[in-house]
């Protein structure tokens, strides 16, 4: 009677593994450490979702790093890799993604006027009708902080977190919506300093 | 095993082809689900009843489509009572329509699926260590890959979070789930994932599988793991038009015709772009507002028009 050879019954087993699922990692070339692993293509499949990875990674690549970089405070470098994500944006819809980073880049730098007219771009050529609400108060209250009003700012601040958590139906605010709120409410407090050391 | 920067196992699964049925656990391509027979409604109603009348009213009532085959809307159904605008005269059938679809579509599955599921069971329980092996061979040295997303398509999705579930050490971030069936019983335990987005095509027939093994999956945002107890990102995405073989274009196997290659190559762009941002749901989400192929329903899911979004 045949015998089980322990060591060969697990390689034959790996093998069957191999051929159902098929595993494949790939290291995508983005400067930002990232991995993907697929299960369960075709060496034809993977294949071409391999060459579509390498296409749209690139200009995204310039996303995260701007978005790494607004992260570790550089807001100088992050404008910068945001327009050139911009200038390499190959859609409509990476256009957006770009042009909405460009208006969060100015507007950590404080420079709401700028942001507006980012904002205002996205509202009127690149956010879907039923994605605006967030960014018709985002523009409302970038018009008020850029006149100082940062009483009504704070108010559509707190509107665009709430519409946003709406339209994706979530129950937690999105963490940069917040970030953006608690921004203004500090430079509201820092102008009333400022008032209250010149009285 | 891999050069430069791919590493990958696909040499060896040249034969792996999901959609043959000698390596596909769960044969979603078929076209062969539970079919109502007209003259069998006769069990009903009586031989000399009206069985033409209550087939029309299945069929109007969107139960089964015009080929006797049980549809989404069946699968929707909990209880008899929700069997709606049923015809007085049926009325005192309501419980016995009920348990007949019901007892046809578990018929059917004895017969073809839970075979399957029980050999699927019986080899998942032993590939969890195997499946960690696969990954831990892939030469990444130390330390351990971080922040990885994973895109697992049809049958491969399933094993995959068991065996993330295994090695809860493995830092996944994010999955993407295509045309995934996952079993009723299978939890997010690896608290490394943050972010789950489940793709399904319209006209994915293995939509049906999600639909039975978990239950009311489209009330719910079409959450797969609506009852989980920590913070969890949960997608859901459905691509217009597209079925279970169209989510992934195959240049070595292309179609014949090539409206299906163009959609299967535009399927493919998309989801390469998913994937990308799939570890950052603000950025993802700022992708998905910004597409004019996308829209969204009143459960949250995103539907994408894949001829509508530009490339």
């Amino acid at each position: 009677m045949a015998r089980f050879n322990k060591p060969k019954l697990m390689v034959v087993t790996l093998v069957v593994i191999i051929l159902f699922f098929g595993i494949s990692i790939v290291k995508t070339k983005n400067p930002v450490p990232k991995k993907i692993v697929t299960t369960g293509l075709t060496k034809g499949q993977s294949d071409y979702l391999l060459k579509q990875l390498e296409e749209t990674g690139k200009q995204y690549s310039y996303i995260q790093d701007g978005q790494q970089s607004l992260m570790s405070g550089d807001i100088e470098n992050a404008i910068r890799l945001f327009e050139i994500a911009l200038k390499s944006a190959y859609s409509q819809a990476t256009e957006g993604e770009a042009i909405i980073n460009l208006a969060n880049a100015y507007e950590k730098k404080k420079d709401y006027e700028k942001a507006l007219e980012y904002i205002i771009i996205d509202r009127d050529n690149y956010v879907n009708e039923w994605a605006k609400e967030p960014i018709l108060q985002r523009t409302k209250y970038l018009e008020y902080a850029s006149r100082g009003e940062y009483e009504l700012a704070i108010e559509h601040a707190k509107k665009a977190i709430v519409a946003e958590m709406n339209i994706h139906n979530s129950k937690t605010p999105r963490s940069d919506y917040t970030e953006r709120l608690n921004d203004l409410i500090a430079a509201k407090d820092y102008i009333l300093s400022l008032k209250k050391s010149n009285q | 095993m891999g050069t430069g920067d791919i590493f990958n196992f696909q040499n060896a699964l040249a034969e792996a082809d999901p959609l043959n049925e000698d390596f596909t656990l769960i044969p979603l391509y078929k076209d062969n689900f539970p079919i109502v027979h007209e003259a069998e409604l006769g069990r009903i109603v009586g031989l000399t009843g009206d069985y033409h009348g209550l087939y029309d009213y299945l069929e109007q009532e969107g139960y089964i489509d015009e080929n006797g085959m049980l549809t989404e809307q069946f699968y929707r159904l909990t209880d008899s009572i929700e069997l709606s605008n049923l015809p007085l005269d049926f009325e005192i059938y309501r419980d016995d329509i009920y348990s007949y679809l019901k007892d046809l579509n578990r018929a059917w599955f004895d017969d073809n699926i839970n075979d399957k599921f029980k050999g699927m069971e019986e080899w998942l329980n032993k590939s969890e260590s195997v499946a960690l092996e696969i990954l831990r061979q892939i030469d990444y040295g130390n330390p351990l890959p971080t922040d990885i997303t994973a895109m697992c398509y049809s049958g491969g999705g399933d094993p995959f979070i068991l065996a993330a579930n295994t090695w809860i050490n493995l830092d996944i971030k994010s999955v993407v789930l295509v045309g995934a069936p996952i079993r009723e019983s299978r939890e997010i335990k690896n608290s490394n994932i943050e972010t789950i987005i489940n793709i399904m095509g319209e006209n994915d027939r293995g939509r049906k599988f999600n639909d039975w093994l978990r239950r009311n999956i489209e009330t719910d945002g079409w959450k797969l793991f609506p009852d989980t107890s920590r913070p969890l990102n949960q997608i859901a995405i459905e691509l217009k038009g597209v079925r279970h073989t169209d989510y992934f274009y195959d240049p070595y196997s292309s179609c014949d015709d090539p409206d299906i290659n163009e959609l299967r190559q535009k399927a493919t762009r998309f989801i390469a772009e998913v994937t990308h941002r799939a570890n950052e749901i603000a950025s993802l989400r700022d992708f998905l507002d910004r597409n004019p192929g996308v829209n969204k329903d009143d459960t949250g899911k995103y539907i994408v028009d894949l001829d509508k979004v530009e490339f």
